[in-house]
């Protein structure tokens, strides 16, 4: 009977086991066949990943201009007690947005970096720059708006402590969504991060993968829990 | 037994959107809108406000599901 109860127990991770041993099993088996061709697969990423996100970056500040335009022509008119959710969320999507081409101008600007130097096309590092620049200002344009629509939680981009001034403002409610959120973001970084360090291992088998890689993914993540570790012993204190 | 509430329907009672009842209640809009889907479980204060403003008792504000059939079931007993 407790045997039972055992093994349903720890039913998935048995399950996850025998399916993790058989693909990686599979995988190990066929990569090292596969090692044995030449696909040149790295030789030729840095020109597609170049293509591929200045498409993605025009597409993103294209789609940014025409929803902070909307926003532009809108937010005077609203009564602040009842701002529209279209409203609200087109708000917190372009600042979303906005972030996420940030940190995608800095990668692209680290793989030019990378890989000009070698070739000698260091100059298209002005393509990224410029993203760079238009989805900051488009950041502190979409944060003026949110600024107006939100006086009581304000965002400032520059200002330390910000967070906490603004957080003591919040009511009980709003306070619960902010625990919430970076709570499951904690929780699903750590799911994200080991994924990442899987696929980092998995794809060194086909491809030449910089050893930064893994590295740097682990650095990342160790910071992250130690990060969230040390805040946390600060209110455990007398 | 799960944390109920009629929020949504005595307000409608009133015509009050849910950043006017925030207002009235010293809350946020989005917090009405957590308690409502009952995502949230507000605070005693928080509830006697909304039960003030929504004239009304705590009881016949917030329940808890299921709690009229223990009732019944203890009656029968």
């Amino acid at each position: 009977m407790k045997l039972k109860m055992r093994i349903k127990k720890y039913k998935n991770f048995i399950i996850g086991m025998l399916i993790s041993m058989t693909v990686g099993g599979l995988i190990g088996g066929l990569s090292n066949n596969i090692s044995k061709l030449n696909l040149s697969f790295s030789e030729n990423i840095n020109r597609l990943l170049f293509k591929a996100i200045f498409v993605v970056s025009l597409i993103i500040i294209i789609y940014l201009i025409i929803t902070i335009n909307y926003i532009r022509l809108n937010y005077m008119k609203v009564d602040l007690d009842n701002i529209p959710k279209k409203l609200m969320r087109k708000v917190s999507n372009a600042t979303l947005v906005c972030t996420i081409q940030s940190i995608l101008g800095l990668t692209w600007d680290a793989v030019v970096i990378n890989k000009g130097f070698e070739d000698g096309s260091i100059y298209l590092i002005v393509f990224p720059t410029i993203f760079l620049i238009i989805s900051g200002y488009l950041l502190s344009i979409t944060m003026k708006y949110f600024n107006y629509l939100n006086p009581k939680k304000k965002m400032i981009l520059y200002e330390n402590g910000a967070e906490k001034k603004y957080f003591d403002k919040l009511d009980d409610g709003e306070k619960w969504v902010v625990y919430n959120c970076s709570y499951t973001t904690i929780n699903k970084m750590q799911i994200v991060f080991s994924a990442a360090l899987v696929m980092s291992m998995l794809l060194s088998m086909f491809i030449s993968v910089s050893v930064a890689v893994p590295i740097v993914i682990g650095v990342i993540w160790i910071i992250q829990n130690l990060i969230y570790s040390l805040e946390a012993r600060k209110y455990e204190e007398d | 037994m799960e944390l109920k509430n009629r929020v949504k329907e005595l307000r409608a009672r009133y015509n009050l959107s849910q950043g006017q009842l925030g207002k009235l209640a010293d809350a946020s809009r989005q917090t009405i809108s957590l308690i409502e889907r009952g995502d949230y479980s507000p605070s005693i204060v928080l509830v006697l406000k909304i039960a003030k403003v929504l004239k009304v008792s705590v009881e016949e504000l917030f329940y808890l599901e299921g709690e009229d059939e223990i009732e019944n079931e203890d009656k029968k007993v």
